[in-house]
C-alpha cells in the first residue's frame, strides 16, 4: 500500500470529574496530499457515540464525509456530505426530521467542516494554516458544520458558519503520549462574536495533530494519551 | 455508556505470505442492534476499503457507509439505508460521479455485501439451522459485484447459496473458540467460500476464499463478549 497511517486515541477530561470520554482515531495520507480521519468517540456524560469519517484534500478542505450519532444507546442520525467548488450537501436520515437533503451553495470550496471529533478541531487550524502560516488571524468561510450544538448531538444535517483561527505562538506539550512542539491556536466562530470562548489547541507536526485542546464551554481538556505516528 | 464493544483484527494470508489486514470496532446496543467500523488494507490490488455497517438484531442490514481508494486514489464514497424493501444509495464515485439509486426488491434483504470478510459472516446470520447440510439460498444486497470490492459502491443485487455444517471448536492465533461452519456454494456446486464465526457476536475466527487463495484468520479480539 502506497498510503500512510497514523493512529491515536484522545480522553475527553472534564474538571472535576476526571474521564468522561475518548476518541480513537486513524489517519490514512495518501501520495496527492489526500487524507482520511477515521474517529470513533464516546462521550459518557451525554451517553453518546460519534462515527466520522472525513477526507480533506491537501489543503485540508473537505472533499466527502460520514457521520453517525447514537445517542443514550439509541439511533439519532446517519449522513453523508460531499464538497465540491461551489456546493456543500448532505444525505441524511435522522430519528428526528426522517429522510432529508441538504444543498448549500457556496462561493469556493468550504473551508473546512465542523464534525465534531476533536482531530476535527485541529484541521480547522490544518486549514486556516494553509491559507498563511505566520502567526495572527486566519478566516476561514463557509465553514460547514454536521450540528451547531457544542457536543454535536444534533442532526446530523447541514450548517454554515464562519471561523477565526487565531495562531499564538509556539510551545512544548507533554501528554500521557510525549512531549510534543506545538503550535497554540484558538478558534473561534465569527457568527456569534463572545457568545461562546474559543476551543484552544496546542497541536504538532505537519499532520496537525492535537497534544491537548481546551474548551472552556464544555469545562474540559483533551490529551494525547496514546500515538503511533511517523512524521511523513 | 450503554453498549458494550469490541475490536478485533484479521490477517488476509496468500500462498506468498501477509496480502492484507482489517482493523475492526464493533458497538453492540441495548435494542440488539450494532454497528462495525472496518477499516480493510488489501495490499496486491491496493484497495483501501472503509465501511461503516449497522443492522439489527438479526444481522439485517439498516445505513451502510463506504468508502474506496484504489491505487493510492480516491475510487467511490457511497451512503446506503434500507427500509423494508427498499434500498437508496447516495454517492459519489470516479466511474460514475454523483449517484442518487433507490432500488426496490421483492423482500427485505437479508444482508448487504460490503466486503469486509468480517461482514461476510453476518451474511449468513438468518439461515435455517434445522435443515442439516442441505443448501439453502438467500437474496440480498451488494456493493460491489467484484470479489475484491473495488467498483461502485453503488447497489446491486446478490443471491448466496449457503450449506450449514454445525458447530465446530476451531483455533487461530486469537485463541480458541465455539464457531459455526458454513460454506458459500457456487452456482456449479463448489464450494466459494468456507467461515467459521462464533456463535453470539459472529466474530469470523477463520476463512477460506479458493478465488484469491487466501486464509484470512483472526489475529486479535479484545473487548466485552456477549
Amino acid at each position: 500500500m502506497q498510503h500512510r497511517s497514523y493512529r491515536g486515541k484522545i480522553l475527553y477530561l472534564t474538571d472535576g470529574k476526571g474521564e468522561m470520554g475518548r476518541e480513537h482515531f486513524h489517519v490514512t495520507v495518501h501520495g496527492n496530499g489526500d487524507r482520511t480521519l477515521r474517529a470513533y468517540v464516546e462521550m459518557d456524560d451525554d451517553d453518546l457515540i460519534r462515527d466520522v469519517t472525513y477526507t480533506v484534500n491537501k489543503a485540508f478542505q473537505p472533499l466527502d464525509a460520514f457521520v453517525r450519532l447514537t445517542i443514550k444507546d439509541k439511533f439519532t442520525g446517519s449522513a453523508w456530505y460531499r464538497f465540491s467548488d461551489h456546493l456543500m450537501e448532505c444525505a441524511a436520515f435522522t430519528a428526528g426530521e426522517g429522510r432529508i437533503r441538504y444543498e448549500r451553495p457556496t462561493t469556493q470550496r468550504a473551508g473546512s467542516f465542523g464534525c465534531h471529533p476533536v482531530c476535527c478541531d485541529t484541521w480547522h487550524t490544518a486549514a486556516a494554516w494553509h491559507k498563511g502560516g505566520a502567526p495572527g488571524r486566519h478566516t476561514l468561510r463557509e465553514v460547514g458544520m454536521s450540528s451547531y450544538m457544542p457536543n454535536g448531538g444534533s442532526g446530523p444535517d447541514l450548517g454554515q458558519i464562519d471561523l477565526h483561527v487565531d495562531y499564538l505562538g509556539d510551545r512544548q506539550v507533554t501528554t500521557p503520549a510525549g512531549t510534543f512542539a506545538t503550535r497554540h491556536y484558538a478558534n473561534h466562530r465569527v457568527n456569534a462574536p463572545g457568545t461562546r470562548p474559543p476551543v484552544e489547541i496546542w497541536a504538532f507536526s505537519s499532520d496537525f495533530i492535537p497534544a491537548t485542546i481546551r474548551w472552556e464551554l464544555l469545562k474540559q481538556t483533551y490529551e494525547l494519551v496514546e500515538l503511533d505516528h511517523t512524521e511523513a | 455508556m450503554q453498549h458494550r464493544t469490541y475490536r478485533y483484527t484479521i490477517q488476509y494470508l496468500g500462498p506468498k505470505g501477509e496480502r492484507g489486514r482489517e482493523f475492526c470496532t464493533v458497538t453492540v446496543h441495548g435494542n440488539g442492534g450494532r454497528t462495525i467500523r472496518a477499516l480493510c488494507e488489501m495490499d496486491d490490488s491496493e484497495v483501501l476499503r472503509d465501511v461503516t455497517a449497522s443492522v439489527d438484531k438479526d444481522f439485517r442490514p439498516e445505513d451502510v457507509f463506504v468508502r474506496l481508494s484504489v491505487k493510492d486514489a480516491f475510487f467511490g464514497s457511497s451512503w446506503f439505508r434500507f427500509a423494508g424493501n427498499r434500498v437508496e444509495c447516495e454517492g459519489f464515485t470516479v466511474n460514475e460521479g454523483r449517484i442518487s439509486q433507490v432500488m426496490e426488491f421483492d423482500r427485505p434483504p437479508h444482508s448487504f455485501v460490503t466486503h469486509p470478510v468480517a461482514c461476510d459472516v453476518w451474511h449468513f446470520a438468518g439461515i435455517d439451522r434445522t435443515i442439516g447440510d442441505r443448501v439453502q439460498e438467500h437474496y440480498g444486497a451488494s456493493c460491489s459485484p467484484l470479489p475484491n470490492g473495488a467498483s461502485g459502491p453503488m447497489i446491486g443485487r446478490t443471491h448466496h447459496r449457503f450449506r450449514y455444517l454445525g458447530r465446530e471448536t476451531v483455533e487461530s492465533p486469537a485463541g480458541r473458540f465455539e464457531t459455526e461452519h458454513v460454506q458459500f456454494i457456487k452456482a456449479d456446486g463448489s464450494v466459494g467460500l468456507e467461515a467459521w464465526c462464533t456463535l453470539t457476536d459472529r466474530v469470523l475466527v477463520k476463512m477460506y476464499f479458493p478465488i484469491l487463495d487466501t486464509h484470512y484468520n483472526l489475529m486479535e479480539l479484545t473487548g466485552s463478549k456477549g
